[in-house]
């Protein structure tokens, strides 16, 4: 299993997210300090989390800003990068060499997915694009976040043959208020989607977690925050 | 920009993107004060010592000479623990600081290791990062950090303690429980503003590859096995309060005129006077303002102790002459294009420290028992 590490930012400075809200956000110092240090730490690969409220805010400065940080931090790593993008700058990024792979949440709501899903891998190759899922226990239920639309939608109206055409599937967990106490939501979607397909994400900040996932063949994890609080984590 | 809980601005250390998000330092007082620590620092210390080595030292504490490192050697000795102690010498202790760790030493009859560098090189290196990021202390902690993880490594100990994780509890950086640990990404981060150590010395530092050496973060192989805790992130912190202890133990607490806390870097030549200017002119805040957001966040009293800076030009003419051997016309160009912008505005927009002002009863002990030092800049002095 795949141990990555997951950043949010605007492109120039990293943040610790505490909700879905840009006010709730907590400062963690330059993007690039702490692409240096997942790299030192040696992951296997790092998520970088644009959101649409840094983007909107700042328009398409936000990704050059992150292009530069990333250019210059040297990351020797995959990053894919996440959080409400478009083809067209997603295009713009890749074709200047700074990311692997993109992570798509709004398209798996849109109709025509398909076909756009295999325009995209037909351009860059199919492990170009995954999905992201974004997932949150709402009142007992699990339920799957669709950030274009800024919608709960029911798992069992989701388009799971859509889904089985990535090449994998981040499910991020929002509103875990810490870190993920018990893998109930597998019980739910294992039938649903491939094990070895599944990059988990969101409350992931200890090591019992990583060994719980381990048991479940996930491809990755995706480590929060916490990766960079401590330098012995690569160790595990 | 005030937030409306605290009704402080944002720590000046935050960069002008976070305006608009929640004041994290009010965030952060509330989660130490709402947080139930029960247990959890307990927890820390039974870790602690089912870790111990084969020569009995459960784990490394360094010393700076302040107040903080006679609270957190006491209570790690109350705790049934057997710590040992390391100190770099930065050459900037008076003869209060120099007074402070040789008690410490005696009265908690703790082992220690204690470092010289090299004098000449390591005057080199303060000299560049003031003209390059104006940071005289840079040098010191760096050595600082390396030295303990060194003498953890030598002595196969797993824990280096540190007291206040201060972007948590000064700046609210960081979540007060976040429990975070001493990394490179640390030290880069907080201590060198986001650039390498590579990138400072190698923007003009006459250092050879040897020299750079001792000061470079520990790599991978040794941060695995032994972890930098700050105790901080375990209990209520309260550092005013914590502090007052070591009155109890012979501590000298040094008049200050930067900051109405003569406990912490008690014994410092530098900190409140260079140091703090050069703070002033990066960030446009002095020590002596965060430990007033600490008075006014945490014991809910009102702040307004106003600093004066008369000292400061003596005493770092001082620093050029005793420390940098540096020539008068040195520190006069040195004053009159770095410093003298940032002396006369702190002139303008201070008054001075009124002693009839209101402290709190309990701060009063480290006022009154306040002594004047003798002599900057002492580079070594034999102890007790």
């Amino acid at each position: 299993m795949r141990i990555g590490a997951m950043l949010l930012t605007d492109g120039l400075h990293a943040y610790q997210s505490f909700g879905d809200e840009r006010r709730n956000l907590r400062y963690m110092g330059t993007l690039q300090t702490c692409l240096r240090a997942l790299v030192y730490q040696k992951f296997d690969e790092i998520t970088i989390a644009l959101p649409a409220y840094f983007r909107s805010i700042k328009g398409s400065l936000a990704f050059e800003q992150l292009r530069q940080s990333i250019q210059q931090s040297y990351v020797s790593l995959p990053i894919t990068l996440a959080g409400g993008t478009s083809e067209e700058l997603n295009s713009l990024i890749v074709n200047q060499q700074c990311i692997e792979r993109i992570s798509v949440n709004s398209m798996l709501f849109q109709d025509g997915a398909l076909e756009r899903l295999k325009r995209l891998q037909g351009h860059f190759g199919e492990q170009f694009i995954v999905a992201n899922l974004v997932i949150k226990l709402s009142n007992g239920i699990w339920k799957f976040f669709d950030h274009s639309n800024h919608k709960f939608c029911n798992i069992d109206r989701f388009d799971y043959e859509l889904l089985d055409q990535f090449d994998e599937v981040s499910c991020h967990f929002i509103g875990q208020h810490g870190s993920i106490q018990k893998f109930e939501f597998w019980d739910v979607i294992s039938e649903k989607i491939q094990a070895d397909k599944v990059i988990l994400a969101g409350g992931v900040n200890n090591k019992k977690v990583i060994s719980e996932a381990n048991k479940f063949n996930f491809a990755a994890v995706l480590m929060d925050n916490y990766a960079l609080y401590s330098e012995h984590l690569h160790a595990m | 920009m005030q937030c409306k809980e605290c009704g402080l601005g944002l720590h000046p250390y935050l960069p002008t993107a976070t305006q608009d998000l929640q004041c994290p330092f009010c965030q952060s007082v509330l989660e130490n004060i709402d947080k139930n620590y029960s247990g959890l620092l307990q927890e820390v210390i039974e870790k602690i010592k089912n870790n111990s080595n084969t020569g009995g030292y459960h784990c490394v504490v360094p010393l700076r000479g302040d107040a903080e490192d006679y609270y957190v050697v006491d209570l790690l000795i109350k705790n049934n623990l057997n710590p040992i102690v390391t100190f770099c010498n930065s050459y900037f202790l008076n003869d209060i600081g120099w007074h402070n760790i040789h008690n410490l030493i005696t009265t908690f009859d703790v082992d220690s290791r204690i470092f010289n560098p090299n004098l000449s090189r390591y005057r080199e290196f303060v000299s560049h990062t003031i003209r390059r990021i104006m940071d005289p202390k840079l040098p010191i902690r760096m050595l600082s950090y390396r030295f303990a993880y060194e003498t953890a490594e030598q002595n196969n100990i797993p824990y280096i303690i540190y007291g206040t994780c201060a972007p948590a509890y000064y700046t609210g950086k960081f979540p007060a429980n976040a429990q975070l640990r001493l990394s490179r990404w640390w030290t880069e981060q907080h201590d060198m503003s986001g650039s390498t150590l590579d990138e400072i010395i190698n923007s003009g530092a006459q250092l050879s590859h040897h020299d750079v050496s001792n000061y470079l973060f520990p790599d991978g192989q040794v941060t695995k096995k032994i972890q930098g805790l700050f105790l901080s992130n375990y209990m209520k912190w309260r550092h005013l309060e914590n502090n007052l202890l070591a009155l109890n133990h012979g501590f000298l607490p040094q008049s200050q005129t930067g900051t109405f806390d003569y406990l912490e870097n008690s014994g410092c030549s530098i900190h409140y006077n260079l140091h703090d200017l050069l703070r002033i002119k990066k960030f446009g805040n002095g020590k002596g303002n965060d430990h007033s957001r600490i008075l006014v966040a945490y014991y809910n009293d009102n702040a307004d102790y106003c600093n004066s800076y008369g000292d400061i030009v003596k005493n770092t003419q001082l620093f050029f002459k005793k420390f940098l051997e540096s020539t008068q016309s040195g520190f006069e160009w040195y004053y009159e294009n770095k410093l003298k912008s940032t002396i006369e505005r702190c002139k303008h927009n201070s008054r001075p420290l009124n002693e009839a002002q209101n402290f709190p009863d309990w701060l009063k002990k480290s006022l009154e028992l306040a002594v004047t030092p003798s002599e900057q800049y002492i580079l070594f002095k034999k102890g007790i």
